[in-house]
Formats: structure tokens, C-alpha cells, sequence
């Protein structure tokens, strides 16, 4: 019978440190299918490895591939102590592992719920374990279902709808101000990292950061560098204002210094072009008051961070729908498989009719063409009614998810060899 | 032709338009964005529908553009609406701007549908070129400032969400204020240009129809200070850089003089636009 199972260690209890030794880099992917074929050499195998996760699938006819066996592969290909992470390691088997994959896939089992990234590194996944030609037909119907599945919880909810993260939040609202970014101005005042990961996104998004305003003109500038920048000092940067369309402060300074008036007189001067304001410094850089003027969008870090809360919210009120479409997803892929467990029962059954028949006809002799004809009518219509009730039994057996114990009763019934799939 | 079916027709085209309706709260309500695109879709046969009704409808009362009784006008005014929004507007359209423009179309077919009788016009030589040319650009420039009042009031609420600081359907569904500030002065623009054409083949049809030009008339009046009014906005805009949440409640503002203009003075000012009532 087939069997699939999941052996794995993930970002909720496994610590950052150990996930790291047991990342296989992508380098290493092939050694690693070559390590698991010398193991076992009739399993399917998929290995998705990210940084938050390291999971083995396995689809196999044999039995006895123990979680111990899987942890010892493991420890010596990365050359670690079992003991490190054996503690951690989860294994789900037949239908529990199948709904982990349509969930993992979903996005359901990420540390930010609906996230899309790990559609691509589980499609990266099968690719890999495509090049390595250790998916076959139950894992590779497994791995190209899971990524349909995830791919249609996110279009059939809101699973993965609003930006979760500081950077993408302020992302999307430089969106929802200025629509798609098309080389709208940015200023920086200072240069912390949290600013440095918020440029980063902005720039991809398609803004353009024109200036970085720092005490430390080596910083400064460096930053400013990076980005295709200018250097402005801190003497010299509320000129500027009037120029730019989003405005960054994230300073270390202990008091406010982007002043309500210094704003209000350049929205004047900027007719009022929309003005959108990020504060991500601690404590706060840009006077609280500004956001009362017309026109002006002014965001600190705790108000990005209830936009990124409640968009997280909205994701988790959509986990019950994309529950129910993977479990619908569930039954279709095991109703598969246990079809495709049938289908060498079938063929054994119909042969075995067929020799039968033979046998008899051949113990007629010789026979006129006429009455031949008459008689392998006669063998034809008989071997379809007599296949016609367990087969039906079948079809409705891989329905309800008994097909084992039906295929058993016809091996025994009839004494039908044993094939696989 | 049986004397139902173009009101048949006119059904059928406000049914497409509500069923869009549907479609855009079902994309807004919902994870189904491509609903929307369905929708543009149905608003667009829901066009066409209209368009061939116009051409169906039986013209015995002599008006080239049905605009007799006010059923008519809503059907016509509707119409109208669909035409700027899909034809005039197709470089700046936005998909769920359909969520307001669907349900627009569709009441106002429905009240037309309410009132639809043929009637009669009591204006002289109602098939004169200029007088249809007249009618035809005042209610194209109405159905232009009806889409920027909308993009208005949709901007405001984006606006507010975004100062409000949270999310929410609006915030997710609603287009950027880039986008809305294009939907608000694109349609301004056509408006106002079409608006000072309805005034001026106005005055001519008037000189021909009635040998002189009807200057002092309440309505033609009222109107070109309407028009006066957005074109100082449009200026204002495009030539002074103005932007932002002031000029757009301005620009409301400027839309319920429409109001003042195109009803006030029919009600309260008398004048030779009461003829057509």
C-alpha cells in the first residue's frame, strides 16, 4: 500500500539556530536526494527547506522508514548531533500529512499568516525534486495539487490581502496616497535599520530616494550611496521638503524634529500635494499634531503597526474558508490515491477472469468459427457482469475511505497476486 | 415594432447595470476581485443594450433625443453617464469605481422605467440640429460632473480612512487618491467644455428658433456661472498646481450649484427652459 508521510521541524518550537544546520542549501539538494536514494531507493522524495522550516515528504510502498531513521539521515548529512533536534521534529502520516502540505502551501502553517512567499519555495521545492527524478506520480500529483491548492485559497479569500510587516505597510499606503510608485521623492532623516529595510521596499516598489539627512555625514552619505542618493545635513534638510512626496524620519533624536509649522508652510509652497509622512523613530521624530493638516499623512511606528495588526486580523478571520477549501482538496487527492491503489487489483481481477475463461473454452476443442464466435460473446458479456459489482464496491470505497479493506477481501476472495501501482 | 419591447430593452439594460451592481458589492464585500472585471463587462453590454434602445424607441413626439417627460430624461441622463464613463473616460478608469457608477446607472434607469410614457414637447422644431446638439452636450456635461462628484466623495472617504489610520474594506477596495483625483478632474474637464458648448449652440438655436439670442434667460445664466465656476477649479488645478482635499470639496460645492442651476431655476425661475417640462 502506499504510505506518505512528513518528517519535519519548524519556526514554532525549533530554534532559529538548529533550522539553520538543517537547511539544505540549494547546492546541496542534489547530494541530498542522492543520500536518500542510497537509504531508500524505491521512495518519492521532496524536500522543502526555508528558513523557517525544514520538512522531508515521503510517499513509499515500503514500510518501516522510522522517524528514527529519517533523524539519523538527517544528523549525518549535516553533520549535527540528533539529539539537537529530535526533540522538535513532528511527523504526519497519510491524511494528516497531506492536509500539512495543503496548509503549509496556503500559507496557513507560516509564521505571518497567508504569506506568499512559500508558494515559490514549494514550487523551487518540486522543481528540485523534479531534477532529481524523485517525484513520481503520487508525490508529484501530491506537490503540483498543494501548489494549486495554496494558489486558490489566495484567490478564493482574503487570506493574503493587506501588507503585514513595517516596511510593506508603509508600502502600501505610499500606495494607496500616490497609487502605483513611479519615482515618487523620498527623504530619510537618519539612519537606522528599520529605515534602511523601509527604503529597501520602497525603492522596489518603485520610489526614488532623493535624500538622506544625517549629523553623521559618513553614514550619511554611505546610505545615500547605496541608494543613489544625496547627502543633506541636518542644518539644511526643510528646503527640501517642498520637493519630496514621502518623508522618513527615523532619528535618534529625544524630541520631536519635523515641526508642524515647517510642514504647514511647505504644503503651502507644494499647493498641496500629498505629503506622506513615516515616523519609525523612537521616541517619536515628527510632531504628532501634523496629521491634522489637510493633505498631509503622517504615520508613526504604532500606527503602522495597528494597520499591519488589523490587516493580520483580517487574514486570520479568513483561516475558517481556506480551512474548508483544503479539506475539500484533502478528499480529492486521498479519493485519488486510493483509486490509483486499486487499479493493480483491478487488472489482477480482470486477468484472472480472463484465464478462467480461457481455460474453459479451451476445454470445448476445437470449435466451428461460428459457434467460437458465439461462445467468446458469451465470455465477454459474462466477465463485464461479473466485474461489474466489485468494481462498483471499489469505486465506492475509494469514496469513503476503505478501499484497503476491500482490496484485501478481493486478494483473499480470489487469491490475486500482489501488484503495484 | 410592439410598443413594449423598447421598454423591454431599457429593462434589460438596467438589469445588466444592477447585476453589475452585484457583482462590484460582491468583489467589495469579498475576496473576489475579478468580479469587477465581470462587472465592467456586463456594464459595458448593459450599454450597448441602452444604446439600441435608443434607436428602437418609437421618436412620434418629434424629439430626437427623448427627453419629454422625466422618465425619459433619467433614461437618457443614465445613458449619457454610461457614455462619458466608458468612452470619454476610458484612459482613467478604475475598477471599482463600478461600485458607485453600477448602482447610479441602475436607479436612475429604474426611476426612468417608473415614468417612461411618451410625451409631448411643446418646443418649436424639436429635429433643429442645434437644439439636439444642445441637449446632447448639456447632459453629456451633467453625466461628467455626476462621475466627479462621485470621485469626489470617494476620494473624501479615502481620505479620511487613511488619516484614521486603519484598515478596513474601504481602505483595501477603494482606488488610490491618485487615481481618484484623475477620475475627478478628467470628467471635470470634459464637463466644463461641454457645459460651455450647451450654452453656446443654446444661444444659437435660441437666434434661430426664436430670432434672438436668449441672454438674460435664468437657466443659460445660472449655467455659465457654473461653468465659469469649474473652469476656475480646472485652472486652478492644472495651471496653479492645486491639489488636495481643499479643492475637491470645492468641487462638490461647484456640483450642487449644478443642482441650484439645473432644477432651481426650472421650479423657481421660469424662463424658456420651462417649455421643455
Amino acid at each position: 500500500m502506499i504510505q506518505f508521510f512528513v518528517y519535519g521541524i519548524n519556526y514554532k518550537n525549533c530554534p532559529v539556530q538548529i533550522r539553520e544546520t538543517l537547511h539544505f542549501r540549494e547546492k546541496r539538494l542534489p547530494e541530498a536526494f542522492q543520500g536518500i536514494r542510497r537509504e531508500w531507493p524505491s521512495v518519492e522524495t521532496l524536500i522543502l527547506s526555508t528558513c523557517n522550516r525544514v520538512e522531508l515528504y515521503f510517499s513509499t510502498e515500503e514500510t518501516g522508514i522510522t522517524s528514527e531513521a529519517v533523524t539519523d539521515f538527517l544528523a549525518s548529512f549535516h553533520g549535527i548531533d540528533p539529539c539537537q533536534f529530535q526533540s522538535f521534529a513532528y511527523r504526519y502520516e497519510g491524511r494528516e500529512a497531506v492536509r500539512h502540505l495543503f496548509r503549509v502551501a496556503s500559507g496557513l502553517d507560516s509564521m505571518v499568516v497567508g504569506e506568499n512567499e512559500i508558494l515559490g519555495q514549494l514550487r523551487e521545492a518540486f522543481r528540485a525534486a523534479q531534477n532529481a527524478g524523485t517525484v513520481d506520480s503520487v508525490l508529484y500529483r501530491l506537490s503540483e495539487r498543494a501548489i494549486r491548492v495554496g494558489k486558490g485559497v489566495r484567490t478564493r479569500t482574503k487570506i493574503n490581502e493587506g501588507a503585514v510587516s513595517i516596511p510593506s505597510v508603509a508600502v502600501e499606503l505610499a500606495e494607496k496616497i500616490f497609487g502605483r510608485l513611479r519615482g515618487e521623492k523620498v527623504m530619510v532623516l537618519g539612519t537606522g535599520e528599520m529605515s534602511e529595510l523601509t527604503l529597501q521596499n520602497l525603492k522596489e516598489a518603485g520610489a526614488d530616494l532623493v535624500y538622506v539627512v544625517s549629523r553623521n555625514e559618513e553614514r550619511g552619505s554611505s546610505l545615500a550611496e547605496a541608494f543613489g542618493a544625496r547627502w543633506v545635513s541636518s542644518e539644511s534638510w526643510t528646503d527640501r521638503m517642498v520637493e519630496v512626496d514621502i518623508l522618513m524620519a527615523s532619528t535618534s533624536a529625544p524630541h520631536p524634529v519635523v515641526k508642524r509649522e515647517a510642514v504647514k508652510r511647505a504644503m503651502e509652497e507644494r499647493r498641496h500635494r500629498p505629503l506622506f509622512l513615516i515616523d519609525i523613530g523612537v521616541p517619536r521624530n515628527i510632531e504628532p499634531e501634523i496629521n491634522t493638516l489637510d493633505d498631509v499623512y503622517l504615520y508613526n511606528i504604532d500606527d503602522l503597526q495597528e494597520v499591519a495588526q488589523s490587516n493580520l486580523r483580517l487574514r486570520r478571520n479568513e483561516i475558517r474558508q481556506a480551512e474548508a477549501l483544503i479539506e475539500e482538496a484533502v478528499e480529492d487527492y486521498l479519493g485519488w490515491v486510493e483509486q490509483l491503489q486499486a487499479g493493480p487489483t483491478i487488472q489482477s481481477l480482470q486477468e484472472y477472469f480472463d484465464s478462467l475463461m480461457a481455460e474453459e473454452l479451451e476445454r470445448l476443442g476445437p470449435l466451428a468459427p461460428e459457434e467460437k464466435k458465439r461462445f467468446e460473446e458469451f465470455a465477454r458479456r459474462l466477465r463485464s457482469k461479473f466485474l461489474h459489482a466489485p468494481l462498483e464496491a471499489l469505486k465506492e470505497s475509494s469514496r469513503t475511505g476503505s478501499v484497503r479493506r476491500t482490496l484485501e477481501s478481493l486478494h483473499t476472495l480470489f487469491r490475486l497476486p500482489v501488484k503495484t501501482p | 415594432m410592439n410598443p413594449t419591447l423598447p421598454v423591454s430593452i431599457l429593462s434589460l439594460a438596467g438589469t445588466l447595470y444592477f447585476l453589475a451592481f452585484l457583482l462590484h458589492l460582491a468583489a467589495f464585500l469579498g475576496p473576489v476581485e475579478r468580479a469587477n472585471r465581470w462587472a465592467l463587462v456586463l456594464v459595458r453590454v448593459g450599454f450597448l443594450v441602452h444604446t439600441f434602445f435608443f434607436f428602437s424607441e418609437p421618436k412620434a413626439e418629434g424629439l430626437l433625443i427623448p427627453v419629454s417627460t422625466f422618465g425619459q430624461v433619467m433614461g437618457f441622463f443614465s445613458w449619457a453617464l454610461a457614455f462619458v464613463y466608458l468612452v470619454l473616460l476610458a484612459g482613467v478608469q478604475s475598477e471599482s469605481f463600478g461600485l458607485i457608477l453600477a448602482p447610479l446607472l441602475s436607479l436612475f434607469v429604474g426611476v426612468g422605467l417608473l415614468n417612461y410614457d411618451s410625451g409631448s414637447t411643446t418646443v418649436p422644431n424639436p429635429l433643429n440640429p442645434y437644439f439636439v446638439l444642445h441637449l446632447g452636450t448639456a447632459f453629456f456635461a451633467y453625466a461628467s460632473f455626476t462621475l466627479s462628484f462621485a470621485a469626489a466623495l470617494l476620494y473624501l472617504i479615502q481620505h479620511r480612512a487613511l488619516k484614521r489610520k486603519r484598515g478596513g474594506s474601504f481602505y483595501h477596495k477603494l482606488p488610490s487618491l491618485e487615481s481618484l483625483e484623475r477620475l475627478i478632474y478628467s470628467p471635470m474637464a470634459w464637463g466644463a467644455f461641454l457645459l460651455l458648448g450647451a450654452v453656446g449652440i443654446g444661444l444659437l438655436w435660441s437666434k434661430s428658433a426664436f430670432g434672438k439670442f436668449w441672454l438674460g434667460e435664468p437657466k443659460a445664466v445660472t449655467t455659465m456661472g457654473v461653468a465659469l465656476f469649474y473652469l476656475a477649479l480646472l485652472y486652478a488645478h492644472y495651471v496653479r498646481s492645486a491639489r488636495g482635499k481643499r479643492v475637491i470639496v470645492i468641487s462638490l460645492i461647484a456640483f450642487l450649484m449644478i443642482f441650484v442651476s439645473f432644477f432651481g431655476t426650472n421650479l423657481f425661475g421660469g424662463g424658456f427652459h420651462r417649455l421643455l417640462r
